[in-house]
């Protein structure tokens, strides 16, 4: 009976070993490949925007220190709110001229409300973006957060092909 | 027998995955996949469901006392799972205060094995434990964090009277700068190879995100350094040990001390390990690792579990030293809250895996902590206009 114990111990060790190896394996090989999948576009857009903020919001030590919490909660609901409305408007099926006016009415009033949304969630963090920055440096951050659209906009068109 | 402790096992993992699933993880994911108008709850927690996976193996060394060698392996399995997490606004002092409820578990097999008897009375003891983790941030520099975990740490042969034992800790930590902070608390231990109330005292030199020091006592010391975008290094010192209920072999061989008649023993063990672990990170849900060194100052003793019973000069044989390999996993799940540059939060996940559950005194690498990616611009190559169409609106076109 204990003789089994052991050997079934054994023979478990050897799959733990071999599911490790398999694993680190898969990983690089997918790595190798050049394989970059969505999540790791939006890691290195996230990336690019914290250190463009950066450069050019230019926080003392202590302003980032309390800056940096509510700016990332800002940025999760704002994007909390419109992942809402892309699921929502992206379960109405065929085009407008397909639709029912029921389901019309309930698109074109959605639009409305996430915009409201929207703004409702960029009117609660002005206000606390107020208190926690400097005035200049929050019209700074606005600014900046409309370059750096840009700065993608330019990425986009420079990979663009030339017609 | 086995089956006593197989079902509670098997309960705690279905019981976890369910956990685990609902905290986000693979529920949020079977939501995306139905067409459904209703809203999408917001992601709730900043600590995300774990799993990790950890064997640790010495080679043998002489054990002159009982003329034969001993080695000491142990396989680890282990969770924890934010059950709720909760984030309000200070309007006081214009901060978001945190607080994370964790239920934490872990399943350990240990097995010294002493060489005469591996194919006889060499125990496996099994430790599964499950616990719950507390930790509280201000929203300014101040985090306090609170660990309990009850254990049993048995062979299958006394699984019918188990000693529930308890580790805990509860800790202050100040993030005093990004390049400092420090920790003081008290922990119950058992890696020292009896139950020891300790005190706590850690400082931390150098930012979580690039090259730092811990020296978190009693716990470990440790450098730890990236090597690269998915690497990373740490050369560690740290104790190692416990505390393991078994029965008493018909072989008088693993009872040594003379006048042992307790049915049940106590192993213990204690020893210092020094070594170098290379981790590699694909993303932030996965990471291997693989780590090596010196076991020194190895002690271990066999008592009998009624203290009545013990032999009054019954002392810790002291072990050659010797070396170590082991390996490790950690898978996670779902989706977190942003927490970039919040430095604060960069001290809470350093807590939460550099205390991993169950008093094995193991750590997970800092997958959470986002890396600082200058290059990050440089490297977004093929953008199209689907992957950032989220950021726009119509206006911004013009």
């Amino acid at each position: 009976m204990l003789d089994m114990i052991i050997n079934t111990t054994k023979m478990k060790i050897k799959p733990i070993f071999i599911a490790l190896l398999l694993a680190l394996f898969s990983s690089l090989l997918l790595r190798a490949q050049g394989v970059d999948d969505a999540a790791d576009k939006k890691d290195k857009i996230e990336a690019f925007k914290v250190s463009f903020l950066t450069q050019k919001l230019k926080l003392s030590p202590e302003e980032a220190r309390i800056f940096w919490p509510v700016y990332n909660q800002y940025q999760d609901e704002l994007e909390n709110v419109r992942k809402n409305w892309k699921r929502e408007s992206t379960s109405f099926k065929g085009s407008i001229e397909t639709m029912s006016d029921k389901e019309i009415e309930k698109l074109v009033d959605g639009e409305i409300i996430f915009r409201q949304n929207e703004m409702d969630v960029k009117k609660k963090f002005h206000l606390q973006l107020k208190k926690v920055l400097p005035l200049r440096k929050l019209a700074l951050l606005y600014r900046a957060e409309e370059d750096f659209k840009r700065e993608l906009l330019k990425k986009i068109q420079e990979k663009a092909p030339s017609r | 027998m086995h089956k006593k402790i197989y079902i509670p096992l098997w309960v705690s993992l279905l019981f976890g995955i369910q956990l685990f699933a609902r905290a986000g993880g693979i529920e949020t994911s079977l939501q995306q996949m139905v067409s459904d108008s209703s809203p999408q709850k917001s992601v709730q927690n900043y600590i995300r469901p774990a799993f990790f996976l950890n064997t640790f193996r010495t080679n043998p060394v002489k054990f002159n006392k009982l003329g034969t060698s001993y080695a000491f392996s142990q396989t680890d399995l282990g969770f924890y799972v934010p059950l709720f997490t909760k984030t309000a606004w200070n309007e006081s002092n214009q901060v978001y205060q945190t607080f994370h409820f964790l239920l934490t578990g872990n399943f350990l097999i240990a097995r010294p094995e002493v060489e005469l008897l591996k194919t006889t009375l060499a125990p496996k003891i099994f430790k599964p434990g499950i616990g719950l983790r507390a930790i509280y941030a201000n929203g300014k520099k101040n985090t306090w964090f609170v660990d309990v975990s009850p254990f049993v740490a048995q062979d299958g042969y006394t699984i019918n009277n188990p000693t529930l034992r308890f580790a805990s800790i509860v800790l202050f930590n100040r993030t005093v700068s990004r390049n400092f902070s420090y920790r003081i608390g008290m922990l119950k231990t058992f890696v020292f190879g009896e139950a020891l109330p300790l005190p706590i005292l850690g400082v931390r030199l150098g930012p979580l995100d690039g090259v730092y020091l811990n020296v978190h006592l009693p716990r470990n010391i440790s450098l730890n350094f990236p090597l690269g975008s998915h690497l990373d290094g740490s050369a560690f010192f740290k104790p190692m040990g416990g505390v393991y209920n078994f029965r008493k072999g018909d072989n008088s061989i693993l009872s040594w001390e003379k006048g042992n008649i307790s049915a049940i023993e106590q192993f213990r063990r204690k020893e210092y390990l020094s070594g170098l672990q290379i981790s590699y990170s694909s993303g932030s849900n996965f990471s291997i690792y693989i780590g090596g060194g010196l076991v020194t100052n190895r002690k271990v003793i066999l008592l009998s579990d009624k203290k009545a019973d013990r032999v009054a000069d019954a002392h810790w044989v002291q072990l050659d030293n010797s070396v170590f390999i082991n390996f490790g996993l950690t898978l996670k799940f779902g989706e977190a809250k942003r927490m970039v540059n919040n430095l604060q939060m960069y001290d809470v996940f350093d807590l939460n895996n550099s205390i991993q559950p169950g008093d094995n005194n193991s750590s997970s690498p800092n997958m959470d902590i986002p890396r600082k990616n200058e290059k990050a611009a440089d490297q977004l190559q093929n953008l199209q206009y689907q992957d950032v169409k989220d950021l726009f609106d119509t206006n911004d076109l013009y």
